[in-house]
């Protein structure tokens, strides 16, 4: 009785924030990242969560059409690859008040190598395009020796700053673990009783203009 | 020296106050003062090389100039950045750790040759760039750190280091974007245009920006500048800062001036001995073999006659035209090597003034004028020695004309105060001797302080001896107040005739006078003078005894005896009691002929008789037999001593 009372509770408060968050023209996005253990079966990587080398890892994502959208991958090498980029195929967000419509992409199923260390994803939602990480990006691949790490370092500070500035804006950091575990593709709010499956997305981040969430795993 | 007479207080509240200002003049004329010390600081350097002590210059270090040969060999005055695309790329096939370019390329409208160097920047993937920043103190910026990719930089307290308000001139974008780092180029000459010291790093939007050498150290080095830590503006401290490329790291504790610049520790002037590293651009340009440049940090210049006017050469204390790329060099060199010039704060060289300060007034306390001087010019040159001693030997830069100037200042106060004070003492002192001595003898003394040394010198001179006839009679009968008046009025002008006559009154002897003339050298004038004298004494004595007859008093005369011979004449006497007299059988003689005349008489002895006879009417009274003397004396005496 107590249990289905906080469940309600819980429930209207998620909905509030869904409501207050629609209503101030929010941009968010989901994700998920999913692996699959010794049987086979897909499970959440949660956030910190250690994997081993060899270990296949799948990265979905789901974001608003028309949204800037950037997975920026930062390897256990400490080297920075922008693996995924709307780039100018981007039009610029709909704000029009309505659902939007969703773009769902994922990376597919990727093995870790042996180099050890903390994996990290930043995965970056933005209206408008994200031009200078680009160029940044961009720069840092065609440097070579010390530039190259001049580019690393501004790269890293690029990202800081959106993130400071996603902050900032937010007022606090708006990344979170959905309620329930949704199937990507179906609908951008919708939920699923299918349980888990390789389209799953598991958090969702939001913000005014930007919307930034970075995911590392402890790759053992 | 009588150390009563100088007081310890005065002499220290003196020396304060001649320190402190000569501590705060700098300050107050920076000019005036500045010049002559950085002159001295020149010299420090300039003696430092021609000892062979100065810093080793590292063989990590290579220059690679655009000389004027370069230019002449080339053909052309001014490159195109193609050739400079050319040359980036050539240094870049050496395989160095890091380059340096000294050259700023700015956006221009002519944009020829741009992606070209813009490339051979981004495959050398190592050159530091030049950046020209605002060292003013408004805060007023046009672009902020991000625009210049420097928000990559740490973040600095504003104050720990020189604030940086814009920027004068940077790179064209390109450049900027691709090259491993950035670092100003700024220099700060001395009052006197000299380049001395650099700045390290310097803070610009919040940001910590380097040095255009610390920079290329920094990318030389893989050295995070996170690393650095801004103590204040007197030191900076380089935590994990490897000796050299892949040596373990260490923090290196780097001196600074108090306004944030390191005093650049030059290796020496421009030579190749010097610096063996220093190649011709042209010659790299031309080599069919690639240049070796592995491991080393490369600094690529234009020092050709054609820069010059864009002040790429600057005075250094070695050298009038030094390139303003080897500053940089020797400035990197420092850090590379750990061996810094130390700057030794003010406080350190007013703590040393005052402690030879306090040896001088010790000195001046104890020693003569001599003595004081002495142990005063011997402080001066002791401590310029030292201050000399220490930077060649130490590096250390310690203050040196604020501390002797205030060590000659306190010197001249010090003996100006002595000097009054003497004077007051002698005066004081001649005051009361006068009461004792005569003119001629304290003048004697003024001259010859010798003369108050015990013992005595032989010598010839004329003795007087004058005696009141009948004073005892009347001394027994008369009131003795009236007695004390007649002897004072007698005694006060009988000395004054005595002391115009330069002679010298040995001593007062009841009512007679012994009294004695010395002579100047060889010549004996002492017979006449005691003459005129014992005649203007009788001559005295008439005039009293005619106002004591007129008063009804008494009769009032003199006899004198004068005889001239040689005796001791000098300080004589015990310890306790010295007396400036005379001793010898001329004082017994000249006493004896006293008594012999007859009242208002002078009489002479032979010796007397034979300097003055053709001067004044003398006659023979005989032989006579005097108590005293084995052989009968010959007698004189002058004729109408009394008118």
């Amino acid at each position: 009785m107590r249990s289905s009372k906080a469940i309600t509770l819980s429930s209207f408060f998620a909905l509030i924030l869904c409501w207050s968050s629609a209503m101030a023209g929010e941009l968010s996005f989901r994700y998920g990242v999913l692996s699959q253990d010794d049987q086979n079966s897909v499970f959440i990587v949660e956030q910190g969560q250690a994997l081993k080398s060899g270990d296949l890892l799948k990265l979905n994502f789901e974001y608003p059409k028309g949204a800037s959208f950037y997975v920026c991958y930062l390897s256990s090498a400490d080297e920075y690859l922008l693996v995924y980029s709307t780039g100018a195929e981007s039009r610029g967000l709909q704000e029009t008040g309505e659902e939007a419509e969703a773009m769902y992409e994922t990376l597919g199923w990727l093995a870790l190598d042996d180099h050890t260390g903390v994996e990290t994803f930043i995965l970056i939602a933005s209206t408008e395009p994200l031009s200078r990480l680009e160029e940044l990006v961009d720069n840092y691949d065609q440097a070579k020796g010390k530039s190259r790490k001049r580019f690393h370092k501004r790269i890293t500070q690029h990202l800081k700053n959106l993130e400071d500035g996603f902050v900032k804006e937010a007022g606090v950091q708006l990344t979170q673990r959905l309620e329930k575990p949704v199937i990507a593709g179906v609908t951008f709010r919708g939920t699923t009783d299918a349980g888990l499956s390789e389209n799953t997305l598991s958090h969702e981040a939001s913000g005014q203009h930007l919307a930034l969430a970075v995911f590392e795993i402890g790759h053992k | 020296m009588k150390p009563d007479i100088l007081s310890l207080r005065t002499l220290i509240v003196a020396s304060a106050v001649v320190l402190l200002a000569m501590f705060e003049l700098p300050t107050l004329f920076p000019s005036a003062f500045s010049d002559l010390e950085l002159m001295t600081v020149d010299s420090r350097f300039k003696l430092r090389d021609a000892l062979g002590r100065g810093p080793d210059y590292s063989d990590s270090l290579v220059h690679i100039n655009i000389d004027n040969y370069t230019k002449q060999a080339s053909g052309q005055g001014l490159w195109p950045k193609t050739t400079y695309a050319e040359l980036i790329n050539r240094i870049a096939d050496g395989g160095p750790e890091a380059v340096a370019c000294d050259i700023m390329f700015v956006e221009w409208a002519d944009t020829a040759g741009n992606e070209e160097l813009i490339e051979a920047v981004i495959n050398a993937g190592n050159i530091v760039s030049p950046l020209l920043l605002a060292l003013t103190a408004d805060s007023d910026s046009r672009l902020s750190p991000s625009a210049l990719a420097l928000d990559i930089n740490p973040e600095i307290e504003p104050g720990n280091a020189p604030h940086a308000s814009g920027v004068r001139a940077m790179p064209m974008g390109g450049i900027i974007e691709q090259s491993a780092g950035l670092g100003f180029v700024n220099m700060v000459p001395d009052v006197d245009g000299v380049i001395r010291r650099v700045p390290m790093v310097t803070e610009f939007g919040g940001r910590l920006v380097p040095s255009f050498f610390l920079q290329a150290l920094a990318t030389y080095l893989d050295y995070d500048l996170e690393d650095i830590e801004t103590v204040d503006k007197s030191q900076i401290v380089l935590k994990r800062f490897p000796a050299g490329l892949g040596a373990a790291p260490r923090e290196l504790t780097v001196p600074l001036d108090g306004q944030g610049n390191l005093i650049v520790n030059l290796a020496g002037p421009l030579d190749a001995q010097t610096y063996p590293q220093s190649y011709s651009a042209w010659d790299l340009l031309q080599s069919e073999s690639q240049t070796d440049l592995s491991g080393k940090l490369v600094f690529l210049a234009d020092i050709s006659a054609q820069n010059s006017g864009y002040l790429d050469v600057s005075p250094v204390p070695l050298e009038q035209a030094f390139p303003r790329v080897y500053i940089w060099s020797n400035a990197a060199n420092s850090l590379l090597k750990a061996q810094f010039i130390i700057p030794i704060g003010r406080s350190v060289a007013m703590i040393i003034a005052i402690v030879l300060c306090a040896l001088m007034l010790l000195a001046v306390l104890k020693f003569s004028t001599l003595g004081f001087s002495l142990v005063s010019f011997g402080s001066m040159l002791l401590y310029a020695v030292m201050v000399y001693a220490a930077f060649v030997y130490s590096g250390w830069l310690v203050p040196l004309l604020p501390v002797l100037l205030s060590l000659v200042m306190v010197y001249i106060i010090t003996s100006l105060y002595r000097y009054t004070q003497m004077e007051r003492y002698e005066g004081i002192l001649e005051g009361s001797l006068e009461s004792y001595l005569s003119p001629t003898l304290m003048n004697r003394i003024k001259d010859d302080p010798d003369l108050l040394r015990l013992g005595g010198t032989r010598k010839r001179i004329t003795v007087m001896f004058s005696d009141i006839v009948n004073f005892t009679a009347f001394s027994d009968e008369a009131d003795p107040q009236e007695v004390q008046e007649v002897l004072e009025a007698y005694f006060a002008d009988a000395a004054s005739i005595i002391f115009a006559e330069n002679g010298i009154i040995d001593k007062y002897m009841g009512d007679g006078i012994l009294a004695f003339f010395e002579n100047a050298d060889n010549d004996i004038t002492s017979p006449e003078r005691a003459v005129r004298c014992a005649l203007a004494m009788q001559g005295r004595a008439a005039a009293m005894d005619r106002d004591y007859r007129a008063q009804n008093r008494f009769p009032f005369a003199l006899r004198v005896g004068l005889a001239t011979g040689y005796a001791k004449v000098g300080n004589i006497g015990p310890s306790q009691k010295i007396d400036y007299t005379v001793i010898g059988s001329v004082v017994n003689l000249a006493s004896r002929l006293q008594g012999v005349g007859e009242s208002g008489s002078i009489i002479l002895d032979k010796d007397t008789h034979f300097f003055v006879k053709t001067k004044f009417q003398i006659s023979d009274l005989g032989a006579r037999e005097l108590k005293g003397f084995s052989d009968p004396v010959e007698v004189y005496a002058l004729e109408n001593p009394s008118t």
